[in-house]
């Protein structure tokens, strides 16, 4: 047997690291990109609802046009009627606080928000890509282990 | 001996479970207040981009009510404070339990050590 296989298993890696610890990092790593992938999921959903409102907000009639509409009482009944005042409209800023504002205003609003959400949504991207190439590194140095084992086994035959 | 430092070593390793326990419950509620705190930091930026005229409403339950701006931004300012002051406070706390995990530890490895030596 030459120096180079008369090693042990879970021997000094490459990257300074015992196999045990790799495997360590590994599943470290897995629940980190879970994590920002769901936390993405729930931005991207969450900036959605700002685009709707964006959109709704933009279908709203003018004084001058027609602004007559539907009211739901309830899932089932719907009561015809008018929009009183197309000129302003309540916005949901959070913790339980409203702004009145004019659609122009609103819309504004909600494309700041949409884009907030879009930049932050860019920052996790960027963190997980970074994630994905070291799992893929990890993933190929624990590869090369196996396969340095599977050969000292073969040799020892 | 041995029984004796095994029963030590499972009452230690409980009580450090329980700690662990109470960590788990700062955590979340670290979380909790950043993110009522985030929300109350982007309503205060709202607000300050209103003039005078503006008008604004709470909702109080089923009920929105309609409120002056000064009221509404010192609300805001006031949970801002609650929430920064709930936020240290756990900080500390959340520093001490660490320490408390810590020497939980040590008495563990020592108590293994222990048993160890006496087999």
């Amino acid at each position: 047997m030459s120096a180079a296989t008369a090693s042990a298993p879970g021997d000094q890696q490459p990257a300074g690291l015992s196999m045990a610890q790799i495997e360590q990092v590994r599943t470290q790593l897995q629940s980190d990109i879970e994590m920002l992938q769901s936390s993405i999921q729930r931005l991207q959903y969450a900036q959605e609802g700002f685009g709707e409102s964006m959109l709704a907000v933009s279908r709203l009639p003018t004084n001058n046009q027609d602004n007559s509409l539907l009211v739901p009482l309830s899932s089932s009944m719907y009561v015809p009627g008018r929009l009183s005042d197309p000129d302003h409209v309540l916005v949901d800023v959070g913790t339980g606080f409203f702004i009145e504002m004019r659609p122009k205003k609103a819309q504004d609003y909600f494309k700041r928000k949409h884009d907030y959400i879009q930049v932050e949504i860019d920052k996790l991207q960027k963190v997980l890509y970074d994630k994905l190439l070291t799992r893929q590194q990890i993933n190929g140095i624990i590869q090369m282990h196996l396969q340095q084992q599977q050969q000292q086994q073969q040799q020892q035959k | 001996m041995a029984p004796d430092l095994n029963k030590k070593l499972e009452d230690e390793v409980e009580k450090y479970r329980q700690t662990q326990n109470d960590m788990k419950k700062f955590v979340t509620q670290q979380q909790q207040l950043f993110i009522t705190k985030t929300e109350n930091e982007f309503v205060k930026q709202e607000f300050e981009n209103l003039d005078s005229e503006a008008n604004i409403y709470k909702l109080v339950g089923p009920v929105l009510v309609k409120q002056e701006l000064g009221e509404g931004k010192e609300t805001v300012e006031k949970r801002l404070v609650y929430c920064e002051g709930e936020l240290k406070r756990l900080a500390s706390l959340m520093k001490d339990t660490e320490k408390k995990l810590e020497i939980h530890r040590e008495v563990i490895s020592k108590i293994q050590q222990q048993i160890a030596t006496n087999k």
